[in-house]
């Protein structure tokens, strides 16, 4: 495979392709163009591409779809020289210049990081403490979030043109968006309620980077918050939860939320030998976490011993396994254009819905691995790119699944590598790093949007006693119902690699 | 072996769930698949000849809980998820001691949840 790079009759860029499709040996010719042509060339037409001294690398997934196409349809050829010769004016993709990529060859480009392309920006994240703090209404603790998000933003409440707001149980009002929209004296063009259970945060982040993407907003708010704890009562919640399951086949029967994800757990340990001390680790990773975040609800150091001797909730699970019912509420911004050098690119979405009832869930293939990996083709990295992460932890066993089933932890092996720090602020994947649901706490949606806002605040390196060594690439995954549906989101910061 | 053509119900109207002490497994004719959460039209191939057979109830246990905090009763509760011989999944009620791996067979035991109108639940019991 050749790669010519020229300079046409207009002065402008061109880029041809010569040779089989095979991505082993990659050559580009320069024809005596500088490297900054190259690139915006090559960039220009969406390939992601590395320049490491005089070698110029490409995208391989990006060369298998456009040779093929570039060799039988002579209109697909006008439009690729079309493109190239206004690649100058591309600036969107010229903050792409550092990436690299070489699809399926690891070698020398896997030494330096690779660019997706972003799909939207958060421009502003919001999130309150979280813990029981009677005294506001979800409507309050959303309103709260999203105020903080817009102030981050730099945004005014009329710039937006979108509202997408999660589901409140203690409302359960049938239009949250509209609810919120009125409150706040926004008029949206689009006004939205999502409901996907744990999921719902990492929905309408998708949702709202695909409402800039399409063009049908600019800016939108995403919010969600929750008086989960103080505007019922514990049973309420539970019982209210527990409708993730069958009413007919399942609710009937007594179990609870708990108790279906101590079905996983349970199966999980069985068929690796294990006990519940193994899971006890990831907790305590969790608890120390939260040490450093002065709005998580549970900032005592706990240890393994102290989790498994916590009472029992459902065995396996002890309570110190279980994510607290939580106040509180979290918001973000998400914008066409990155309005300021501290904006976070979405670069990739994924999503997966295989089951709701845990009665028809494949244990072997629960959908979160087909969302990750949704998200990194989207985003055109792999799981090895991934420097900090947020994932899902309503119980232990939520969090060993999908590290598991994504492909961070070896089947089996979560607790072990929470044991051994793999998950710590200098591990080989932080994660979690406000303290997740386990300790940071869960009001609702915006539980699983705190992830959000903690990998974004540490892609900004603005975390400050929690800050990772200068993370770039963040995965956040989310599930809801009983590991029903997945949404996965790569966040990247898109900045240029210090020379 | 009792055998019911598929009807208009959304769900089996023979089963534990409305009061008769019967577990039923639904199969698709034109494809084969089968399982345990009525439906009218098969998840599969979309077919609506679908076929409801009443189970034997023999199976063995893929997962265990003991529920402790619920909101129904004071005392905990066993409830295992049980891999039927027909080849579906489903949810019952089993002693606080049944390990995973356990062969089992069904009985059933009233509810104690008298809102609930079925009145019956699905209890393991263990084979020896």
């Amino acid at each position: 495979m050749y790669i010519k790079v020229g300079t046409g009759d207009d002065g402008g860029s061109t880029v041809s392709l010569e040779g089989a499709t095979d991505c082993s040996g990659i050559h580009i010719d320069r024809a005596g163009c500088d490297g900054a042509s190259v690139a915006n060339a090559l960039l220009a037409v969406g390939a992601a591409v590395a320049i490491d001294g005089d070698q110029f690398l490409i995208s391989a997934g990006w060369l298998r779809s456009r040779t093929g196409t570039l060799q039988e349809d002579p209109a697909w050829s006008e439009s690729f020289e079309a493109m190239i010769g206004s690649a100058g004016s591309r600036e969107p993709y010229l903050v792409a210049m550092d990436a690299i990529k070489v699809g399926d060859r690891p070698s020398e480009a896997s030494r330096l990081p690779r660019r997706g392309k972003a799909l939207g920006w958060i421009t502003g994240v919001g999130l309150t403490p979280f813990g029981r703090q009677p005294g506001l209404s979800a409507v309050d603790w959303q309103a709260t979030a999203a105020t903080k998000a817009l102030a981050d933003s730099g945004r005014s409440r009329l710039e937006v043109d979108a509202v997408l707001t999660g589901y409140a149980t203690t409302v359960g009002h049938l239009m949250p968006a509209n609810l919120l929209s009125e409150y706040l004296g926004i008029r949206p063009q689009i006004a939205l309620g999502v409901s996907v259970g744990g999921a719902t945060g990492l929905a309408m982040l998708g949702q709202a980077v695909a409402l800039v993407t399409s063009g049908q907003a600019r800016c939108v708010l995403v919010v969600a918050g929750e008086d989960r704890a103080s505007g019922q009562s514990r049973d309420h919640s539970i019982n209210t939860l527990a409708q993730v399951g069958h009413l007919r086949y399942e609710v009937p029967l007594g179990a609870n939320v708990p108790g279906y994800y101590a079905l996983l757990a349970s199966a999980y340990l069985h068929r690796y030998g294990l006990k519940a001390h193994d899971l006890a680790h990831i907790a305590v990773q969790m608890r120390r976490h939260a040490q450093n975040h002065p709005g998580a609800q549970y900032r005592d150091p706990i240890d393994a011993d102290a989790v498994v001797a916590s009472r029992p909730i459902a065995e396996p699970l002890r309570l110190l396994d279980c994510c607290p019912v939580s106040d509180g509420g979290a918001a973000f911004v998400v914008e066409e254009v990155a309005s300021d050098p501290r904006a976070v690119a979405v670069t990739g979405v994924g999503q997966a819905n295989r089951h709701q009832h845990l009665s028809e869930a494949d244990f072997g293939d629960l959908g979160a691995r087909r969302s990750a990996q949704a998200a990194l083709t989207a985003a055109s990295l792999d799981l090895a790119d991934i420097d900090i992460a947020g994932v899902y932890d309503s119980f232990t066993i939520t969090l060993a699944l999908l590290l598991e089933e994504i492909g961070f932890a070896p089947p089996g092996e979560a607790g072990a590598m929470a044991r051994s720090d793999a998950f710590g602020p200098r591990g080989s994947l932080p994660l979690n790093t406000h303290g997740g649901l386990l300790s940071y706490g869960h009001p609702g949606v915006a539980g699983g949007m705190a992830h959000v806002v903690e990998m974004v605040t540490q892609l900004r390196q603005e975390a400050g006693p929690r800050q990772v060594d200068r993370p770039r690439r963040a995965m956040v995954h989310a599930d809801g119902g009983v590991l029903s549906a997945h949404v996965t989101a790569i966040l990247d910061t898109l900045q240029e690699i210090p020379a | 072996m009792t055998a019911a053509r598929g009807s208009n119900e959304d769900t089996g109207d023979m089963d534990w769930a409305t009061g008769e002490p019967a577990v039923f497994v639904s199969a698709c004719i034109r494809c084969d698949r089968r399982w345990y959460l009525p439906r009218r039209w098969c998840p599969a191939c979309g077919s609506e000849d679908v076929i409801r057979t009443r189970s034997s109830g023999v199976g063995q246990t893929a997962a265990v809980t003991v529920i402790y905090r619920r909101t129904g009763g004071d005392d905990p509760i066993g409830i295992a998820l049980v891999d039927l011989d027909e080849g579906v999944r489903m949810m019952a009620r089993c002693h606080l001691t049944t390990l995973v791996g356990t062969r089992v067979r069904l009985t059933f035991v009233s509810s104690e949840d008298p809102s609930w109108n079925g009145g019956l639940i699905p209890y393991c019991e263990e084979l020896v």
